[in-house]
């Protein structure tokens, strides 16, 4: 499995994990059944702490995104999809959050936001 | 027990000088955890502490629970210096089977494996190996023992980027196996790439520590900028860590309640507002500053 | 297993010193038995032997004795390999146990090897030495003279580099030796005669009267003081 860490990023190398194995699903990289690397094996690949992957494996286990088996490996589950749809909110919200804070900080109402928004949206809607 | 090392208010005094002046930290188990600090900060003052070499001036430290005097407890550790130096004159089977009968947990599967994985000359002398072949022995007969904890002296020092790596692959399998890692470096990279708790050393003291993505998660670089910069004093909150001017800029370190300091942009009528992560080198270096100033 | 480690530390010190001794020691019955220019009879050889003892194995032996005193945790961090030695599960005492042990026969063989070789060298030219004199003569010279390795212990101890404990332990080498001869009150306790029989030896026949037992037991007592001291040095030093 082809996962890339930045190690000085400053964003936790757990989270980094999750972020790629949950973007390996929901591209189709790694599709329902397929096996995941046991934690040993993949932190010795990806040498990082075996803590650091476990906490990866827990989060995307309560995501529903893979199901670990006691002695017999991570699987990536099935019924997916919503989950990841959930997910995808979440990000959002957390992107239209920052882009407000930003419009509000270069001194736009939120009118003036909005327009844009809506100009925007035209354009693209338009466009196609 | 939670903690495989324990120090408090550990002091060493050479003469006048103070290595360490009231170290207190904790090294909690089945971690890998990475002693952070500049060259001369006491890393290895305090590792030889452990391990009885030195003996401190005050304080208290005990390893797996038992005082640092025990002889005990060293059949149950494991250590490799930054030396890494063994004896010249044995040869690497000697080496081995010197060291093999003193640790009852020692595993001779993983001897066999580490063996054949290092590619070790069996009948050749330690002086004759090189000092990755010298590394890589010393790193062979501290990992047979399977030891509960594993004590490095910057394991990297001296070694080609190859070496390095296979050093800290064979310390991340070992961790796996149940063993806590306790390492020194001032190489902030490896120190952010396998620890999961770090523990941050300057002129003898702990600076910071706690687990690293607690860290991560905690520490922000909130970025205003401003057309006429408002004094550092404008920015006190709480979690403020540090405030730097540098032109139209104010970089503030922020270690908690980020939210509330990004919204002194907007409530100062700063220009622009960015928020940003923080690696572990700007955050030690930061705190570096900031021991400075306070001392 | 840790007594090999330090055996196999010390052993080609020690077989250079007893090679060393050995040679000096024939090498002398052998030049003395010449020199005498005598019909070839018991009476030479005993001559030999004693002039041999008495001259060239006491005078070398206390130098060789000091030096099986030498190497230790100092010389270990001097090569960088003290902090993989501490580390082991073993106790510094016991470290230095096998250590002082170790060198303390070392320099009894030292004494008893070359001592029994006359005997040796005499049957060779085909005189006669008494064996069980020869052997007291080394045990006399082996137990007395313990104060000399126990020199050379301490100063391996308290200073670091082989050179330097050696120039120390050299000089005190010679301090002692010679304050046997000039103290009175040292004189008194016999540490000279412990070592050397010059005053005892009945020539041509070798040792009549009492091995100075008082002489010898003051010099082991002295030795097990110095070396006390070392241990203690040993244990509280920070390496």
């Amino acid at each position: 499995m082809l996962i890339r860490l930045n190690p000085s990023s400053g964003v936790p190398i757990y989270l980094q994990i999750v972020e790629q194995i949950r973007h390996s699903i929901e591209i189709g990289a790694l599709v329902e059944g397929d096996q995941l690397p046991a934690i040993r094996t993949l932190a010795e690949e990806l040498v990082v702490s075996p803590n650091t992957v476990v906490k990866a494996y827990d989060d995307l286990e309560q995501e529903g995104l893979i199901r670990l088996r006691h002695g017999a490996g991570a699987y990536v589950e099935k019924g997916n999809l919503a989950k990841s749809r959930l997910r995808r909110f979440q990000e959002a919200s957390v992107v239209v959050k920052e882009t407000v804070r930003k419009l509000r900080s270069m001194g736009l109402s939120d009118d003036e936001s909005r327009r844009l928004f809506e100009a925007e949206w035209i354009e693209e809607a338009a466009a196609r | 027990m939670k903690a495989v090392v324990e120090t408090r208010d550990l002091t060493k005094r050479f003469g006048n000088n103070y290595a360490l002046s009231g170290l207190t930290m904790t090294v909690p188990r089945g971690h890998i955890v990475g002693f952070l600090g500049r060259n001369g900060s006491g890393k290895t003052t305090t590792i030889k502490i452990l391990l009885d070499v030195i003996r401190r001036t005050s304080g208290e430290a005990t390893v797996l629970g038992e005082p640092t005097g025990s002889v005990a407890i060293r059949r149950r550790i494991g250590f490799l210096g930054e030396d890494k130096r063994l004896y010249s004159y044995m040869t690497v089977r000697e080496m081995i089977a010197f060291t093999r009968p003193f640790f009852p947990t020692w595993r001779i599967e993983t001897e066999t494996r580490l063996l054949a994985d290092f590619e070790l000359p069996l009948s050749r002398k330690v002086s004759a190996l090189s000092k990755g072949m010298r590394t890589k022995l010393g790193l062979l007969l501290n990992l047979c023992r399977h030891s509960e904890l594993l004590i490095l002296d910057e394991p990297s020092e001296g070694l080609d980027p190859v070496m390095a790596e296979q050093m800290l692959q064979n310390l991340v399998r070992q961790a796996a196996d149940g063993t806590t890692i306790f390492f020194s470096s001032h190489q902030v990279a490896e120190v952010e790439q396998i620890s999961d708790h770090i523990i941050a050393i300057e002129k003898g003291r702990v600076i910071f520590e706690g687990s690293l993505d607690h860290l991560r998660q905690r520490f922000r670089r909130v970025n205003l900028v401003f057309d006429d910069p408002p004094p550092p004093e404008a920015f006190r909150r709480d979690g403020v860590d540090r405030v730097i001017a540098q032109g139209r800029t104010i970089s503030i370190l922020a270690s908690r309640n980020v939210d509330e300091i990004a919204e002194l942009g907007p409530l100062l009528a700063a220009k622009s507002v960015d928020v940003q992560s923080v690696g572990l080198k700007e955050l030690f270096l930061e705190k570096l500053k900031g021991d400075h100033a306070n001392s | 297993m840790p007594i090999r480690k330090v055996w196999r530390e010390s052993r080609w010190r020690f077989f250079f010193i007893l090679a060393a001794l050995l040679l000096i020691t024939c090498a002398s019955v052998f030049y003395n038995a010449k020199a005498e220019k005598v019909v070839i009879e018991s009476k030479d050889f005993h001559e030999a032997g004693i002039r041999t003892i008495r001259g060239a194995l006491f005078l070398f032996w206390g130098f060789s004795a000091m030096f099986l005193g030498l190497g230790g945790f100092l010389r270990e961090r001097a090569v960088g390999t003290v902090d993989y030695t501490l580390s082991l599960p073993i106790s510094r005492t016991r470290w230095f146990l096998y250590r002082s042990l170790n060198g303390a026969l070392q320099s009894m063989a030292a004494a008893l090897i070359p001592a029994l070789a006359v005997p040796v060298m005499a049957a060779l030219f085909g005189g006669d030495y008494p064996v069980g004199d020869a052997f007291l003569l080394g045990l006399r010279l082996g137990l007395g003279g313990m104060l000399f390795y126990s020199i050379g212990l301490l100063a391996s101890t308290l200073f670091a580099g082989d050179f330097t404990s050696a120039g120390i332990g050299i000089a005190l080498v010679f301090a002692v030796n010679n304050s046997t001869r000039v103290i009175e009150s040292l004189r008194r306790l016999n540490l000279q005669d412990a070592i050397i029989p010059i005053y005892v030896i009945d020539p041509p026949y070798l040792i009549r009267g009492q091995m100075p037992w008082n002489g010898i037991a003051f010099s082991l007592a002295l030795s097990l003081a110095l070396s006390a001291w070392a241990w203690k040095v040993t244990v509280a030093r920070d390496f």
